[in-house]
């Protein structure tokens, strides 16, 4: 019982981080039909962002606000001057910009950043567990990931569900010309969306890096992979399914990792994917169904 | 008096296609023009190139005293200028409400909202069954209600002129007259303007006052939709019936 409250708690905040990685993809491929390879890459930068400033200014917060609004500017940037032509090509084209710009970005932070020196983000609170009639529970920094993560996606959900930009995003996300004609100015939107997807993505690196040895350029390739899994699990269409697939599969890894072996971690992962992609290869909670109509 | 809309010798088509050919027209303010054709004639490519969704080769759109040919598609709905497509341009994954909104979504200033939403309340009075529905996605209405939306987000603009691409698509006798007759009051109670494209030529030639009719992208007739409505030759030449 111990075991299934650690292994289902772990679940829980990778599974949020996994989540919020998936909701920075699924903003991306509903508006553009992108699926941006370098987002992972692009958090990464958001963390050493987080690093230089905290290091500079010995203050971890002014840290992550750092990171933050770079996630915005990171995301506005890439959509405005990589991805804004990438858009209108075909799909793989823009595979290969995004896969492109992933190692730029990181022979860039490679460059930037010496490997001599090691680098670390600290986690906001403490880790330790907190006891509950003897049985470790949820530790400060396991709450502080639930919450943040949680945060992010209210926030999120209510800017597109009941904000005036919100419907704009929407607009301009499904129905390009129909949204011009109402007066969207559409590729202002898109912009807006890469933006908050950086951002998303910001907070999964924050959430995340602590939980590595260190930070290098490479330390966020595997959550973006299982994160991706997450966002084809929810059906790549769907906020709420972004959310419900990144709680799924930091469940089912966390389990799976836990219960048989850390090193069936991915491949897991790859089972997961090939499952669903047999079974519902729409994924969960795609809007794909209501689009053919 | 010079026309609301006055568009001239426009060129315009998809690539190295050319679709349309020397089209030219003046609408009045507060009348109905219909435009009429076969299957490919090339009148949805002349709304497109009027709103700038398909930009013409040459060729200039003045309406109100400005020319918008090179504005862009979304500086138009706050110059009181929409286009209905064909369709209708509902999007399946907003709800009707959501649908409607859009249409006021231009508007800026203090009293924007209000504004929206008074003119959203009138669209519901206007057609009750969508008022039934505000909750309902655009993918969950009948054909006829899909319309009556389309035609709704476009009123609540308050637009001084609307471009709608047969709006009588697929729809039943009586749901196609109720539109008729709605397009009919709105020009003799509110002054709107209206460039109707239609298939249903009985309908369009039964409100409109003038009539324009396009084969292969060129202009082959016009005038009074009175003259138009009895000219069998014209008919069997152009319409097909
Ligand atoms: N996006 C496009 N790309 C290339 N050619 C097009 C495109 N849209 C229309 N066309 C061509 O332009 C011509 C005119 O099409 P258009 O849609 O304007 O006709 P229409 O009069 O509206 O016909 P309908 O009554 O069937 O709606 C057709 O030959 C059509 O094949
Ligand atoms: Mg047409």
């Amino acid at each position: 019982m111990e075991r299934f409250i650690l292994f289902t708690v772990n679940g829980f905040a990778f599974g949020a981080i996994y989540a919020s990685v998936a909701l920075a993809l699924v903003i991306i491929w509903r508006a553009t039909r992108v699926l941006n390879f370098a987002q992972g890459a692009q958090a990464v930068a958001s963390a050493y962002v987080a690093w230089s400033v905290t290091d500079a200014t010995g203050s971890f917060w002014l840290g992550v606000l750092a990171a933050l609004v770079s996630g915005l500017v990171i995301g506005a940037l890439v959509q405005l001057t990589v991805f804004r032509k990438a858009e209108s090509m075909p799909h793989l084209n823009a595979v290969i910009v995004g896969v492109g710009l992933l190692i730029l970005i990181q022979a860039v932070l490679g460059m930037a950043y010496s490997v001599e020196t090691t680098r670390t983000i600290d986690a906001a609170f403490s880790s330790s567990k907190w006891q509950v009639a003897g049985t470790p529970l949820v530790s400060p920094q396991d709450v502080f990931v639930l919450g943040s993560v949680l945060l992010v996606m209210a926030g999120i959900g209510y800017l597109m569900a009941k904000t005036p930009v919100g419907l704009r995003m929407r607009a301009a996300a499904f129905a390009p010309d129909t949204a011009r004609l109402m007066g969207v100015k559409v590729s202002r939107m898109l912009t807006l969306g890469w933006a908050v997807a950086g951002l998303a993505g910001a907070v999964a690196a924050i959430l995340v890096v602590p939980t590595s040895a260190e930070l290098t350029p490479q330390v966020m390739d595997g959550v973006f992979v299982l994160g991706f899994t997450a966002a084809v699990v929810g059906g790549l269409d769907s906020l709420v399914g972004a959310v419900v697939g990144g709680l799924g599969v930091g469940l089912v890894l966390s389990y799976t990792s836990g219960y048989l072996s850390s090193d069936l971690l991915y491949p897991a992962a790859l089972v997961l994917l090939i499952v669903i992609l047999l079974v519902k290869p729409e994924g969960l909670f795609s809007a794909a169904q209501a689009r053919r109509v | 008096m010079t026309a609301l809309l006055e568009v001239e010798g426009l060129n315009s088509g998809y690539g190295r296609l050319q679709v349309l050919h020397d089209f030219s027209v003046a609408v009045e303010q507060s009348t109905i023009t219909a435009v009429l054709g076969a299957n490919g004639a090339g009148k949805s490519t002349m709304l497109k190139s009027l709103s700038g969704l398909v930009r013409p080769t040459s060729g200039k759109v003045v309406f109100d005293g400005e020319d918008i040919t090179k504005l862009p598609v979304e500086a138009l709905i706050q110059r009181g200028f929409t286009h209905v497509p064909e369709g209708g341009g509902v999007i399946p994954e907003l709800t009707v409400e959501e649908n409607l909104r859009l249409g006021g979504l231009w508007r800026t200033g203090p009293s924007a909202a209000k504004t929206t939403a008074d003119a959203i309340d009138e669209v519901y009075d206007l057609f009750e069954r969508l008022r039934e529905r505000r909750t309902f996605h655009g993918h969950q209405l009948s054909g006829g209600e899909r319309q009556m939306l389309a035609l709704g987000r476009a009123l609540v603009a308050k637009p001084k002129m609307v471009l709608l691409d047969e709006p009588s698509l697929g729809l039943a006798p009586p749901i196609v007259a109720r539109i008729m007759a709605l397009l009919r009051d709105l020009r003799d109670q509110q002054g709107l303007t209206v460039l109707l494209v239609e298939q249903n030529v009985g309908s369009a030639l039964g409100i409109a006052d003038e009539g324009v009719v396009i084969s292969v992208g060129k202009v082959v007739t016009r005038g009074p939709a009175a003259d138009l409505q009895s000219d069998v030759k014209l008919r069997h030449a152009y319409l097909g019936f």
